[in-house]
């Protein structure tokens, strides 16, 4: 047997059929169970490590039974483990605990976002001191560049407080009532070492989508307004500078 | 600066932010630090800004866990490029990675994989160490894995294996010494004799770390890196430097990771056999 044919073999019997290894060592069965509980292990942490807010929905059981679905269903095609878990929102959203949990994907996305925006590339944000606003003319000519870190993340539901509540440092019995009819759009975004995770209005979300898809500002703006006539644009675009939404010109 | 006589530690993100604020008290002594290469290849963020604050203030060891230097399908040449930008960034001391594989048709399987040693297998993972070698532009190390399975089919013994290995490519090794008492154990063979038959010139890094026994099956010994190194490895690792003379030690722990303090008691026992 060639070396390609037995990793190819011994990747079969990972994947739950140990019999295919018996002729390549004694005693193969029990001790492939060593290699295969490392893999899963290293893998279910570093899912957890990424999704601990739906973790902390599902509950551990649950949460182990979604990662080993995952892990058999889209081993890892990359070796670095930190873009390990992109396609698990979908995944979760397609599984039946998803049915009776309809917020579960998006809370998932937003995890995912926060997750793609730690390990995003460095480069400095527009902060309101490097912008003139004095000529309003040319800042609404501008065509601003969205920051690599930063995500707007939309969902029909509450999502910023279902993941807010759901952190570490919240116990399960100060958990208040969310109304679950409350859409929420959430901005990720990391202007200095430390991922910022905050709720925005429609009208807003539409401000960054726009200039993200080669608006100018003052085009976007136009479009947040055409969402909400009182659209507070002064203080929208405040946080944005303070919170590292746009790339430095 | 030789780090002969030094003994580090694995730098892990539990401790990260507090090495990168400033020196711990725990580690005034520590002489070099050791990542784990796949944990920084990224394209910014502050897990590359703290490491690069690190490597400003200790040499580093940069120890991959991915390269699958036994791939019978060959290097991920995108994977080889970003650890090379890393070297370019902190300049290490050293670059390592194991005698295992993990990929195979563009699957990564997480784990360091058992090789059957043969001549077959000799002629893949020395074309492959000297791909990396090249890419690199510098010699790397080459570490012996813990083996759990005794692949049927080998026609050598893994300290052969690992001479003709840095024979054919000029590699170095990193000896485990952990990894020598969990795979004699496991494979039944004496820890002790294998260390006499690794040549000691070609040993330029130790590896030091904690192995758990299987709740399972107690008799098979597991790699896990969460515990404190055993007594049993810390005499074969008395023996070794008695063998060898002194080599730039590490101690390793991944899992269940503790406080500074701890992982600097079990850097200054070795510091201790180092310059005995």
């Amino acid at each position: 047997m060639s070396l390609l044919e037995l990793q190819r073999t011994f990747r079969e019997a990972l994947n739950g059929d140990p019999a295919a290894i018996e002729d390549l060592a004694p005693d193969a069965a029990r001790r492939l169970a060593i290699h295969k509980a490392t893999i899963d292990t290293g893998l279910s942490q570093t899912l957890l490590n990424a999704f601990p807010a739906l973790a902390r929905i599902v509950g551990a059981p649950a949460f182990m039974a979604l990662s080993s679905g995952y892990i058999a269903d889209a081993p890892p095609r990359h070796p670095v483990l930190s873009t390990y878990g992109r396609a698990f929102p979908a995944f979760v959203a397609a599984q039946p605990i998803a049915a009776g949990l309809p917020y579960l994907h998006d809370v998932a996305r937003l995890e995912w976002a926060r997750q793609e925006a730690y390990f995003a590339e460095d480069t400095p944000p527009l902060d309101a001191g490097s912008l003139d606003t004095s000529d309003a003319d040319a800042v609404s000519t501008l065509h601003l560049r969205v920051h690599p870190a930063a995500r707007v993340i939309s969902s029909p539901f509450p999502i910023h407080r279902i993941w807010r509540v759901n952190q570490a440092d919240v116990e399960t019995k100060d958990i208040p009532a969310i109304d679950m009819k409350i859409a929420e759009h959430v901005i990720v975004t990391r202007p200095t070492g430390e991922i910022v995770t905050r709720p925005i209005s429609l009208a807003d979300a539409t401000l960054v989508r726009a200039v993200q898809s080669g608006a100018s500002l003052g085009a976007a703006v136009e479009a947040a307004f055409g969402i909400a006539a009182d659209f507070e644009v002064t203080r929208a675009l405040a946080d944005h500078f303070t919170n590292g939404t746009f790339q430095a010109i | 600066m030789s780090l002969a006589r030094a003994c580090g530690i694995g730098l892990r993100s539990a401790h990260l932010s507090q090495i990168a604020r400033e020196a711990p008290d725990a580690l005034q002594t520590a002489p070099w630090l050791e990542i784990h290469a796949e944990n920084f290849l990224c394209d910014g963020g502050p897990r590359l800004a703290m490491l690069d604050a690190i490597a400003e203030r200790y040499p580093i060891g940069c120890h991959s866990v991915a390269l699958s230097l036994g791939s019978a399908q060959g290097l991920d040449q995108e994977h080889l490029a970003r650890v090379k930008a890393l070297i370019a960034r902190i300049k290490p001391v050293f670059v390592s990675d194991h005698l295992s594989w993990s990929a195979v048709d563009g699957v990564h399987l997480n784990d360091l994989l058992p090789l059957p040693y043969t001549e077959a297998t000799l002629d893949i993972v020395a074309a492959n160490v000297s791909r990396v070698q090249d890419a690199f532009d510098r010699r790397i190390l080459v570490e012996n894995p813990s083996r759990y399975l005794g692949l049927t089919g080998s026609t050598m013994e893994e300290p052969e294996f690992l001479k003709r290995l840095v024979a054919r490519t000029g590699c170095g090794l990193l000896l485990d010494i952990n990894n020598v008492h969990v795979s004699a154990m496991n494979l039944g063979f004496s820890a002790a004799e294998y260390l006499t038959r690794i040549p000691a010139q070609m040993v330029e890094e130790i590896h030091l770390a904690g192995f758990t026994p299987s709740a399972e099956h107690p008799d098979l010994l597991i790699d896990t890196h969460s515990q404190p190194v055993a007594d049993e490895v810390w005499a074969l690792y008395e023996a070794t430097i008695k063998l060898m003379g002194p080599r730039a030690t590490l101690i390793e722990w991944d899992a269940d990771i503790p406080a500074l303090p701890v992982l600097a008691a079990e850097m200054h026992r070795a510091q201790k056999v180092l310059t005995r």
